[in-house]
């Protein structure tokens, strides 16, 4: 599921500062976390109208959640070690909305992303469900993650 | 009156062992770290875990141990529970009390304000089935009031089972904590002492827990403590609810409606617990109660406030600030405020060095009771 994370790359994005990935995780029965990363690869580009992509990729292992246990058993949990990245692929976007391909554990799915554009800077988020990319779903010590996550990503458009 | 109250409430900022505050960890539910879904008691395997890996410090730790080996240590004795169904616990706490510190009449007092064993039985999925005991001491109240026979220091603090029908929907039934307000760690607290919710005021009764997406809540129905003698037994029922804001902040509102031969008590509060991330926090809490006193007719309304700030600059270090505001009687012109600043230290897990400094001041048109200044030094251990 934290995979999912990963898939915020898709909205267009750098390697640069400006640029964060945030994995928004629901628990159960309780309370929520964030995993982040800075370490966006990709760049978002204008095309006319559109806010294109080719490809936006993180390191699975970049993601942080502030428990450095909880950064293990997420990056363990998205399989990161035969699945390094999440990759965004196909962005393409137009007024508010667009599509891009979201690849996590190896499996790829199309994902629907509402973006607004401020400053020159884009803000976008996507849901997806863990399930969806083939992750089964986490539980530690009886503390276990809701199946729909929420991924917002922050990018300059080039 | 109003005097005896004053000096009541300054006698003894005491502590507890409750902490809302780690909505800053963003556990906006005691539910996911404790037995009993409202917090304070026994702490559950995951909440030790978290204990370990986020709360305390790894100072004392060979660097060679692993996050993954702090959790697995942080079981009864350091070592991973071999079944599901049976946890043991054990709580100590002690302090050093000082009046006046630097003064004239400067005064020490060690109190050992807790010395728990706790059993916890808990049967299938997500502990569906609890049962949990607590047994300890509990410290004598320092101002005796006459007519009231002493209670055994040595007996129950909790006992209930509980039985969860789905994860976010259970019933508990026993001696636990009314369900009101914010269980902030200090016990004395106006919000706690006022109310009454403080760390002798566990009750026989039944509570129903619920929780959804953006809203917590229960309703507990109880008839005292049957320790107690039956005319003293304080029934009645409280609620409080919570609603999530924000996705990581809790607004709540809290009732309470209580009474036994002698008065009754109405307390009514709000308040916010809101995560300010990495671990730090600010929580508030504005109530008012309304005490009828039977035998005279007389009624005493109070009003209380609290502010709580936690700030967590590393990791097992949370540096605080309390300020409290009391008026026990809104017909009079007196007030109390006592602030004071304090640091909370986990050098590891089992282990919470705590102080605190208070600053108590009387407020009143005809009052000139001097400030009092006490220093609280808190050593807690665990197993």
């Amino acid at each position: 599921m934290k995979l999912l994370v990963t898939l915020l790359s898709l909205i267009s994005f750098s390697v640069f500062a400006q640029s964060s990935i945030t994995v928004n995780v629901t628990l159960s029965p309780s309370g929520s976390f964030q995993a982040t990363s800075t370490k966006v690869k990709g760049n978002l580009k204008k095309n006319g109208d559109m806010i294109e992509a080719d490809k936006i990729q993180v390191m699975i292992e970049s993601l942080k959640t502030g428990i450095e246990l909880r950064d293990e058993h997420f990056a363990k949990h998205l399989n990161y070690g035969t699945h390094p990245k999440a990759v965004i692929s196909g962005l393409k976007a137009q007024n508010g909305k667009g599509t891009a391909q979201l690849e996590v554990n190896g499996v790829s799915k199309p994902v629907s992303i509402n973006y607004e554009l401020k400053d020159g800077q884009v803000k976008a988020n996507f849901k997806v469900k863990a399930s969806d990319f083939k992750l089964a779903k986490a539980q530690y010590l009886g503390v276990g993650v809701e199946d729909d996550v929420v991924i917002n990503v922050e990018m300059p458009l080039k | 009156m109003n005097k005896f109250l004053f000096l009541f409430f300054i006698i003894l900022p005491g502590l507890a062992w409750s902490y809302p505050n780690y909505i800053g960890h963003s556990y906006t539910s005691c539910l996911n770290c404790h037995y009993n879904p409202f917090g304070n008691g026994p702490v559950n395997d995951y909440g030790r875990a978290v204990s370990a890996t986020l709360i305390s410090a790894r100072w004392l730790y060979p660097k060679t141990w692993t996050e993954e080996d702090l959790a697995e240590k942080s079981g009864f004795l350091f070592r991973k529970p071999k079944q599901d169904w049976f946890r043991t616990q054990v709580n100590y706490r002690r302090f050093r009390l000082t009046r006046n510190p630097g003064g004239k009449n400067q005064t020490e007092l060690w109190i050992t304000m807790q010395a728990d064993a706790r059993a916890i039985l808990k049967f299938g999925e997500n502990d569906r089935f609890i049962a949990v005991f607590n047994h300890g001491y509990a410290p004598a109240p320092m101002s005796k009031v006459s007519g009231v026979p002493d209670e055994d220091t040595w007996r129950s603090r909790e006992h209930y089972v509980g039985y969860k029908f789905t994860p976010k929907f259970g019933v508990y039934a026993g001696l636990m904590d009314k369900v009101y307000g914010v269980r902030v760690v200090e016990h004395i607290a106006f919000s706690r002492t006022f109310p009454q919710v403080a760390q002798n005021d566990q009750t026989h009764g039944v509570m129903a827990h619920f929780l959804n997406e953006n809203w917590e809540g229960g309703v507990h129905g109880f008839v005292g403590n049957l320790a107690q003698k039956e005319d003293l037994r304080m029934k009645g029922g409280s609620t409080m609810i919570e609603r999530t804001v924000g996705g990581i902040h809790r607004l709540g509102f809290s009732y309470l409606n209580s009474s036994n031969l002698y008065n009754s008590l109405q307390s009514y509060a709000v308040h916010a617990r809101l995560n300010l991330k990495e671990g730090s926090s600010v929580i508030a809490e504005v109530g008012q109660t309304s005490k009828n006193i039977t035998a005279t007719k007389e009624k005493i309304d109070s009003r209380y406030g609290l502010l709580q700030t936690y700030l967590r600059p590393t990791r097992g270090v949370y540096v605080f600030n309390n300020i409290e505001y009391a008026k026990a009687d809104l017909t009079d012109d007196n007030y109390i405020v006592r602030w004071g600043p304090g640091v909370q230290i986990f050098p590891a897990q089992r282990i919470e060095f705590r102080g605190d400094i208070y600053n108590t001041r009387v407020f009143g048109p005809e009052t000139s009771v001097p400030d009092s200044w006490t220093l609280l030094l808190q050593t807690h251990l665990w197993l």
